[in-house]
């Protein structure tokens, strides 16, 4: 993946791809909060102050968080895309878009929610890394998301406790 | 050429000349002032621009430490945007009841407005818009002081339009853009917000205070309607914007012919879908 390879456009050069990003972790944000839906669900008919229940409930608000923190930077990057600042990065904007849009699949579809943690890390990782420049960041928080997103294909199907 | 060629080339010419004259200063452009007057009275982009910047204050109680933390951050940011997100409105509307003036046949004091934009844009620092949009700000203020201090007389609605066009579509463009970007915003807060309720609704063990889930169940159907008509808002702006960037293209398209029926038809329709965008936006 190098700079210098033809015709590949570098990462959040334009606000357009600012505003796709932004999009990308909403995008992102959605999917959890819909797998999140169906685990209050699930939380909701378990039995009181059983403790699968505690230990669910606490993943939970742990991810729900994330996924409030997911939105919030989409929001800071649609504010750059509003004001026209870019910063261009060494990553092609496709690769970018192409692993969030994963990740949100992932998301999704993922059995035991918090087996979802180590991905909505590397995402907020992704987040931090673009909303201080810094490509290195960045290209760590993408090797992140590829093995989580193996680890979490690897690990379906799983039932909760 | 023969006499004959001549004399033809000359009545043409002349048609030509007496055609553009009489396009100007003999009739009245009504349709022209009645879609510059309507475009001018758009709303929507004003009140979105103002919630836009608003919205840590709405959102914060729902956040969570680390989200508050990022939240606070694009405040700041949106707030500094705040006044060049507005200016560019003020630009574009100042050019629409100019362009009515001179489509009419009153001449009203520019002067005073015309400080509003003086200031300009903020250029190049994290609070400004890009060097286009600030170029197409000061070429709007540029085009309407020579306007204001050749006293209408020189000006018509075809230099106007002509010299104002690329200028404007740029400003339309960006108050669009931005629009977008406000609704993309508000939805994340909807589902922060919304999402919030739903879910710990959903989660509430069965012994929990009847009272309070009562209340929450109450919020977050008010909320939800609250939203609703608000995405509505979003749209109709949007919308309106580019009923008014069509419209004056077809001015720029059609400097020539502004007499013509087809074009005087189009001019009016795009002022009635205006209007009608404007009403379903006071909630008429």
């Amino acid at each position: 993946m190098s700079k210098d390879e033809p015709g590949l456009e570098h990462a959040l050069s334009t606000p357009a791809q600012v505003e796709a990003l932004a999009d990308q972790l909403s995008a992102c944000a959605d999917q959890l909060q819909a797998r999140l839906k169906t685990e209050a669900v699930a939380i909701g008919a378990l039995p009181e102050d059983s403790p699968a229940r505690v230990q669910r409930r606490e993943a939970a608000d742990q991810l729900r968080d994330a996924e409030h923190a997911l939105r919030q930077h989409a929001n800071s990057l649609y504010a750059d895309a509003a004001t026209a600042i870019v910063a261009t990065l060494g990553t092609p904007q496709e690769q970018v878009i192409a692993l969030t849009r994963a990740a949100a699949r992932q998301l999704r579809r993922i059995a035991l929610v918090s087996d979802a943690a180590g991905l909505v890390a590397g995402l907020l990782q992704l987040a931090g890394g673009v909303a201080s420049a810094r490509p290195g960041a960045i290209i760590t928080a993408l090797e992140t998301i590829r093995t989580q997103l193996k680890a979490v294909k690897a690990g379906l199907p799983r039932k909760p406790a | 050429m023969t006499v004959r060629t001549l004399f033809l080339f000359v009545c043409w010419l002349l048609s030509l000349v007496l055609g553009g004259c009489a396009s100007t200063s003999q009739v009245s452009l009504t349709e022209v002032r009645t879609f510059a007057d309507a475009s001018a009275s758009l709303g929507g982009y004003a009140e979105l621009s103002r919630r836009y910047r608003d919205t840590y204050q709405r959102e914060q109680p729902y956040l969570s430490a680390s989200a508050d933390k990022v939240a606070r951050a694009t405040d700041a940011r949106r707030n500094a945007a705040y006044n060049d997100f507005v200016a560019v409105q003020r630009a574009v509307v100042l050019y629409m009841q100019t362009l009515s003036a001179l489509a009419g046949e009153a001449t009203w004091d520019l002067g005073p407005r015309l400080d509003e934009l003086g200031t300009g844009l903020k250029a190049g620092t994290e609070s400004g818009l890009t060097q286009r949009h600030i170029a197409a700000y000061t070429g709007i203020t540029r085009l309407l002081t020579r306007t204001v201090t050749s006293g209408y007389q020189n000006r018509s609605v075809e230099t106007m339009v002509r010299e104002g066009d690329a200028d404007v579509q740029v400003l339309l463009e960006a108050m669009i853009t931005l629009t977008r970007l406000y609704a993309k915003t508000n939805e994340n807060e909807k589902k922060t917000v919304l999402g919030l309720f739903d879910s710990e609704l959903a989660a509430a063990p069965r012994g929990t205070d009847r009272m309070l889930l009562v209340l929450a169940k109450v919020h977050l159907q008010n909320k939800t309607t609250e939203y609703r008509l608000l995405d509505k808002r979003y749209d109709l702006a949007a919308q309106g914007l580019t009923k008014v960037a069509l419209g004056h293209r077809t001015l720029r398209e059609n400097l020539h012919q502004l007499t013509r029926a087809d074009i005087r038809l189009a001019l009016s329709s795009y002022a009635q879908d205006v209007r009608l965008i404007h009403a379903g936006l006071r909630g008429e």
